[in-house]
């Protein structure tokens, strides 16, 4: 059994002639959780919804579980469990017929845990879908897709609605989840606090192509934001590559480097700067930083 | 695969009412043709009948297709352990299953009134199966046109077609009357459509 | 199934569905076509006046003021309407038309029918028999008779043998003859009599094939129709016992000048119609035939073309007897010769032949095909079905022209694919020319058809290489569009990839974001709009690089990069 539990080729998509993903690749192992980051309009809901089947690449290859995500059977399907955006449930159906459904659809489904759940959420079972507020349409999305019991749990934005307590009643659910052996997470969110939390990777959708994906300590690690201080004015190229980003205040400059080496550090020693200090970066620090416009990021300049 | 029987014919119980009330309304048209002792009225009456029919199969599918795009239930199907075939197998299976309700009672009348009423019945009983057997592949047609309309992006284009493209495959009937020939044009028709709909449905984005 | 297979399944189901609602469309607009037209020829007729030698010496007697004629006529529906599949089928399945196997349905006062039991190959009379019990009591039984070569019977016998597909007299008429085509023999069946008698077999050499007996008539009634009218006289009295109101000439009433009857019915004979067009009387008490009577022939279509096989080709004839008595009641009635009208498949040309007592041909006359262009609104009508005939796929136009000498006469009414009355099949049909001269010709009343589906394809092509069709696909559009012209383009139009085309950075023209390579420049993809940056912090899950903390003043490794496949 392949280690990969989702894999994507080279994926290109295009809507309407407008690119929105350049060729991604990449891969998360079984076990792993993987948070998929970007901004509004990134690619991460598409790239969801090419692995899921429901829309079709316009170019690469996509699998899941082993199987293209254009072939996938009902059983591969069985083992996933999915919290779309906006949690497209049937909204006509009353909840009780939608658990129905859904229970006699499956090809497990853990009866204990899904009423443990929906008890825990209160969710009424005879009331109409499109009757329930946004957060407990998103506690029944979730609840519906944990009840199979998945080996992959694919989640687009899934606290998305939810208050704060339903949020923190989430991640224990899905810490629940990952300590099963062989879980595999995949999910995208605009909460980054929740992300770091609980993921061991991270991809970083930009202008259609994933610029991150590594573990989250490794990220942590290899992004630095060091605030350096010359004893003149910064000087104008400091033959350093990967810049993120550089703001210049009188003698001070705050630079964000990529992928920070002892090479990197050596070349700006050469400077001779006054002081370089490391500002600490939480996950949303470092996402804004590799998220922000391409006009804000300074051009590449050569190394030596 | 039962289950998403189950749910089709749920979400489309009116379909299933009318068509088992225009099944009656059939049922006492033909044994008041026989009444009338087969006048032009009552002759009329069950065309007019049988155009409602038709353009109640087109109605059918079109309502399934429709609302299943507004509301992106295969799209919430399709995540759960279903293969996308499976749910239009079930669309379809329902749809069969509405238009042999509304016209196998019809089919029986017939040949019991026929039975009772024109003698010899073996010469009748092959045009009994004849007609039945071409107005089911007309009504199967219509629905499956009405399946394809469905899909439209546009209401009206999908109202359009749902009421115009009966009647053309009606004519049918006009044209080559109740025989082979007509049986052959409408399996080979609907062939069509069911290949279509099956090709279209397994690619389009949910 | 991959997507490639997908779309070719899409494709030719796409294809089927247009084709057929194509033809549906395009039959109702060339019937619309050919109803006008016949409506437009529904007044022409084939006259033919004086009839002939047996009323000659009437007619020159000095009272006789009006000569025999007879004329035939299209009547009450027009071949178009009575064609169509509906009516077809209804006449089929419709008891005592001669189409079916119910010789006789009497609904009324007791119910009674005779028709053909294929399975026991007899003849089957079931009739409701009255008894009296007793004085106050009626008991009804129902009855059946069964009839076979070698008698009657009240239950079906296997001695009484077997007919094979018998061609029998309409029911009404008296005795029921009937011919066996397995037996070759006639037969006479008398219900009544409990009797069948029996005529000779033909001789082996003997190739006639009898279709029909009785009164000759294809459509006739309903259709067509062949009047005959006597020679008149004029005389002053107001004659009695004739229907009222009585002709009048000038100040003088018209009456028959002798009695003509148009049925055989008071002749010892009857007609019998042969697969090639021959007809020949029939004894009706020795059942042997009597000698020829008249022989069909089709009137030429268009082209002056005649059909290969008479009885085909036509969609309605009627054979009508001319049998004489002069006035005094006791004179016998006797066969004077017959007229045979006929009417062509397309409904355009009527003919109309006399023939003597001896079968012999006396006279023949045909509407002309020219005066039926010269009707007003008919050039119109014509070029739009013309027009109409060149929308229809080439290939399938040119299986017409093939299969033009095969088809039945009434099919082109109801023709949804296979088109046997268009003018190409009319073509087909003129056996006159050599083969090639006569495909030419087909040809050329196909050019616009053809011409049509060049251009098409031209247009195909051309889009096609615009969005990136591979060389395969194109050429199949191509040709398939040249074959099948106008609903191959709509289905090229339906199915045609929809992917929205984007500008090629290197040669600037549009190409298809689905595949690797430009399809004009062959080069690869570049993507401006999307400016994402150079630095990549890629890492592969089993990795174990470590990073460099400025801080900590660690020593680290270099860190492992993932290399980016757009660099």
């Amino acid at each position: 059994m392949s280690e990969n539990v989702v894999e994507i080729e080279n994926l290109v998509k295009y809507f309407d002639g407008r690119c929105v993903i350049d060729g991604v690749n990449l891969a998360v192992p079984r076990g792993c959780i993987y948070g998929l980051l970007g901004r509004n309009a990134s690619g991460k809901t598409t790239i969801i919804r090419i692995l899921l089947g429901l829309e079709p690449p316009t170019r690469g290859r996509t699998f899941l579980l082993g199987a293209p995500s254009n072939r996938l059977a009902g059983r591969t399907k069985g083992r996933i469990g999915y919290v779309a955006e906006g949690h497209n449930l049937i909204q006509d159906y009353k909840v009780g017929r939608l658990v129905k459904l859904c229970r006699d659809l499956s090809l497990k489904w853990n009866d204990e845990f899904f009423g443990h759940l929906i008890e825990m959420f209160r969710l009424p079972m005879d009331r109409k879908v499109s009757q329930l507020s946004i957060g407990m349409r998103a506690q029944l999305n979730l609840s519906l897709a944990l009840a199979t019991d998945p080996e992959l749990l694919i989640l687009d934005d899934p606290t998305l609605g939810l208050d704060t307590v339903a949020r923190r009643h989430f991640l224990e659910l899905a810490i629940e989840v990952i300590q099963q052996q062989g879980r595999t997470i995949l999910f995208s969110s605009h909460i980054l606090g929740d992300v770091e939390r609980i993921a061991d990777r991270i991809g970083i959708l930009v202008a259609g192509k994933l610029v991150v994906d590594c573990a989250l300590d490794e990220l942590k690690n290899r992004v630095k934001k060091l605030r350096v201080i010359f004893p003149e004015a910064p000087p104008e190229n400091l033959h350093l590559t990967e810049i993120i980003d550089r703001q210049i205040q009188g003698r001070e400059m705050t630079l964000t480097v990529a992928n920070w080496n002892r090479q990197k550090q050596n070349m700006l020693e050469l400077f001779k700067p006054t002081s370089c200090t490391e500002m600490p970066m939480s996950l949303e620090d470092i996402f804004i930083e590799c998220t922000q416009p391409v006009s804000a990021v300074v051009a590449p300049e050569s190394e030596g | 695969m039962l289950t998403l029987i189950k749910r089709e014919v749920e979400d489309h119980t009116i379909h299933l009412l009318v068509a088992a009330v225009l099944s009656t309304t059939l049922v006492v048209g033909l044994v008041a043709l026989v009444r009338m002792e087969f006048t032009i009225e009552a002759v009329l009456y069950t065309m007019v009948l049988l155009i409602v029919a038709f353009i109640g199969c087109a109605s059918l599918g079109a309502a399934q297709m429709y609302t299943d795009r507004v509301g992106r239930i295969s799209a919430f199907l399709a995540t759960l352990d279903v293969a996308r075939m499976q749910i239009l197998t079930a669309r379809f299976v329902v749809g069969l299953l509405t238009i042999l309700i509304s016209l196998v009672p019809a089919a029986i009348t017939a040949a019991i009134v026929l039975f009772r009423s024109v003698q010899p019945f073996c010469f009748y009983s092959h045009v009994v199966l004849e007609v039945s057997v071409t107005v089911f592949l007309i009504a199967l047609a219509c629905y499956c046109i009405g399946l394809q309309a469905g899909w439209a992006q546009s209401k009206v284009l999908t109202l359009l077609a749902s009421v115009v493209f009966p009647p053309f495959i009606m004519t049918l009937v006009l044209i080559k009357g109740f025989g082979m020939q007509a049986m052959v044009v409408l399996a080979v028709l609907i062939a069509a459509c069911v290949l279509r709909i099956g090709a279209k449905f397994l690619s389009t984005p949910l | 199934m991959n997507s490639r297979n997908r779309h070719v399944i899409y494709c030719v189901a796409t294809g089927v569905i247009v084709v057929v609602l194509f033809a549906v469309v395009c039959f109702w607009a060339r019937w619309a076509c050919s109803a006008s037209l016949a409506g437009l020829a529904r007044d022409r007729a084939a006259r033919i006046s004086p009839l002939g030698p047996a009323l000659e010496q009437i007619e020159r007697e000095p009272n006789v003021v009006t000569a025999s004629e007879a004329s035939a006529r299209i009547v009450h529906i027009t071949p178009p309407i009575r064609a169509l599949g509906l009516l077809d089928y209804i006449t089929r399945i419709y008891p005592s038309t001669g189409y079916s196997d119910v010789y006789h349905w009497q609904w009324e006062p007791d119910g009674q029918w005779v028709y053909f039991d294929r399975k026991s190959g007899q003849i089957v009379y079931s009739f409701v028999r009255s008894g009296r019990p007793s004085a106050t009591q009626v008991r009804q039984t129902r009855m059946q008779l069964y009839a076979g070569p070698e008698g009657v019977a009240e239950r079906p016998d296997k001695t009484l043998g077997r007919f094979a597909s018998p061609v029998v007299t309409p029911w009404h008429i008296d005795p029921h003859i009937l011919y066996d085509p397995k037996l070759r023999r006639f037969f006479a069946v008398d219900f009544d009599k409990r009797h069948v008698r029996k005529g000779p077999e033909l001789d082996k050499a003997d190739t006639r094939r009898p279709v029909q007996v009785g009164p000759l008539g294809k459509h006739s009634e309903v259709c067509f129709q062949v009047d005959v009218v006597g020679p008149q006289r004029a005389v002053d009295d107001e004659p009695r016992h004739v229907p009222r109101p009585v002709p009048r000439y000038g100040n003088k009433y018209l009456v028959p000048a002798v009695f003509l009857a148009t049925s055989l019915r008071p002749t010892p004979y009857t007609f019998v119609l042969d697969a090639s067009g021959r007809i020949d009387r029939l004894n009706k008490e020795t059942l042997e035939f009597a000698g020829p009577a008249a022989f069909i022939s089709a009137p030429a279509n268009l082209f002056g073309a005649t059909e290969r096989s008479a009885l085909d080709g036509l969609f309605a004839y009627q054979v009508v007897p001319i049998v004489l008595r002069h006035r005094a009641p006791q004179d016998a009635w006797q066969y004077q010769g017959c007229l045979a009208g006929t009417l062509n498949r397309e409904g355009s040309a009527i003919s109309l032949q006399t023939f003597d007592e001896r079968g012999m041909q006396m006279q023949a006359e045909q509407t002309k095909t020219v005066e039926y262009w010269w009707l007003p609104g008919s050039q119109g009508v014509t070029m739009l079905k013309f027009f109409l005939e060149n929308l229809h796929p080439p290939v399938l136009s040119l299986l017409s022209y093939f299969s033009a000498p095969y088809s039945n006469a009434g099919s082109g009414f109801r023709a949804l694919f296979i088109l046997p009355d268009s003018f190409v099949a009319m073509k087909g049909r003129d056996f006159g020319p050599m083969h090639a001269v006569r495909f030419l010709a087909a040809l050329v009343l196909v050019l616009p058809s053809i011409l049509l589906g060049l251009c098409l394809a031209w247009h195909v092509s051309r889009d096609a290489r615009g969005i990136g069709l591979s060389g395969d696909a194109r050429r199949l559009w191509v040709v398939g569009t040249i074959t099948f012209g106008l609903p191959a383009y709509i289905t090229y139009r339906l199915t045609r990839p929809k992917t929205g085309l984007v500008t090629c950075q290197n040669c600037g023209k549009l190409r298809r974001p689905d595949m690797d390579r430009c399809h004009h420049c062959k080069s690869r993809w570049h993507v401006p709009e999307l400016t994402p940056p150079a630095w990549r912090v890629l890492n592969e899950p089993e990795s174990t690089a470590e990073s460099f903390t400025p801080e900590t003043g660690k020593d680290d490794e270099a860190v492992g990069k993932r290399t980016d496949p757009s660099d």
